[in-house]
């Protein structure tokens, strides 16, 4: 079986077909082509690249409508914290310890233990230092104490009760209540309580 | 009429099928699926302008109430959490120790007394100590309550410990217990009495506590 021929086209042949050619067919012809070459460069690709351009507009354009929608939903939730929490803030900043102040923090826990029945045995700066947290560290810093005091279980109760809720910022960070071995119900209670107070320039 | 070649058989014209490509039909069918291709992305075209002149619309319509949103959730987020989390953490605590105190001579079992308690707290992190005794109340009743003791303070703590932090309010910290017992007669008087420490503590103490 004969093997099919493929036309062979060289540029002489090219030149001797286009000689050939209808000059009209040539015309016609050069004219489609370059619509058809106009079309896709000047109008096609700019639209498929328009399309995906605006395509990723538009999903960021969601993206960013959902997120936003979300958040403004938030925005009655959010206020309300702020409030709360606003007070909250507000209230714990007028009770930190003045510098000036720091010499009264002993007076606060003698005055408080004679108030409540208990009685101070020892005290002593704490050998553990409160690391605050930056940017915190800058404006606060702690002023720990360790105390030893005796007393019964519910003035113990009471005593620790009314350092936590003085109106300046006292904090426990440790306790230990012993029981009463030389008088019984009288426990031995060692605790660290840490002042906190405002760095001076600061605030 | 009958036409010899009488040309030897390599001189002869050798007649070959000649390929015949139907340019025209190909050309037509290339032309169709351009022509549909141009158009496809002509509608999508439309349809994506559509789409996105709407939702710049809606944008612009929430984008201030999104900017406040945005302002309220960075001030929020970066200046009150970061200080009310700072106040938990070590000035203000949520779970005072009084109420801890409290809690135990309220839930400790009748028979039951302390010889020890310690407790303990490093940031969010805590650790309460008890030990003390229980005298018998017959078979394993002392060692349920002194169980159920533990649990219900475990309850407590938990039920009053502040979240881990505030952007995230309802994760909280994991709170453990865990209690030994052992018993042994009463010297001279007839009983037992059971010895017991409960350790009630939070996840990451030991991991953090110094």
């Amino acid at each position: 079986m004969n093997k099919p021929a493929f036309p062979k086209v060289s540029l002489s042949d090219l030149k001797l077909r286009m000689a050939s050619v209808d000059r009209r067919t040539l015309i016609q012809n050069t004219i489609a082509v370059g619509a058809f070459l106009l079309f896709t460069f000047f109008f096609l690709l700019p639209m498929l690249v328009h399309n995906h351009q605006k395509a990723e507009e538009v999903n960021q354009l969601k993206n960013r409508l959902t997120q936003a929608t979300v958040k403004i939903a938030r925005i009655p939730e959010m206020t309300k914290q702020k409030e709360l929490f606003g007070e909250r803030i507000k209230q714990v900043r007028e009770q930190f310890f003045e510098p000036e102040e720091t010499n009264r923090f002993i007076e606060i826990v003698s005055t408080t233990a004679g108030d409540t029945g208990v009685k101070i045995k020892a005290s002593r700066p704490a050998t553990r230092i409160l690391e605050l947290p930056a940017p915190f560290s800058h404006a606060y810093a702690p002023v720990s104490y360790e105390f030893v005091v005796e007393g019964t279980y519910h003035n113990l109760g009471r005593f620790i009760n009314g350092l936590e809720l003085y109106p300046k910022n006292l904090a426990l960070t440790s306790l230990e209540i012993m029981g009463g071995e030389e008088v019984p119900n009288v426990h031995r209670c060692t605790f660290v309580l840490a002042a906190f107070i405002k760095q001076s320039g600061l605030r | 009429m009958i036409f010899i070649n009488l040309l030897p058989a390599e001189l002869r014209i050798k007649e070959k099928r000649k390929l015949r490509i139907p340019y025209r039909p190909i050309g037509a069918g290339v032309f169709f699926i351009f022509v549909v291709f141009a158009i496809y992305h002509l509608f999508l075209y439309v349809r994506i302008r559509e789409e996105h002149r709407t939702l710049t619309q809606q944008w612009n319509a929430i984008q201030s109430k999104s900017v406040q949103a945005d302002l309220l959730e960075q001030e929020l987020g970066v200046t009150i959490f970061a200080e009310v989390d700072f106040y938990d953490d070590f000035v203000d605590p949520p779970l005072e120790t009084a109420r801890v105190l409290n809690l135990i001579s309220t839930l400790i079992p009748n028979g039951a007394w302390l010889t020890e308690v310690k407790f303990a707290r490093n940031k969010k992190e805590l650790e309460l100590f008890l030990n003390g005794f229980s005298e018998s109340g017959g078979k394993s009743s002392r060692l349920i309550e002194i169980q159920q003791f533990a649990n219900a303070i475990k309850d407590q703590v938990e039920a009053h410990l502040g979240p881990l932090t505030q952007a995230n309010p309802n994760v909280k910290k994991t709170v453990k217990t865990m209690v030994t017992t052992s018993s042994q007669n009463r010297d001279g008087e007839k009983g037992e009495i059971t010895q017991f420490n409960a350790t009630i503590r939070t996840e990451g103490f030991s991991e953090t506590a110094t």
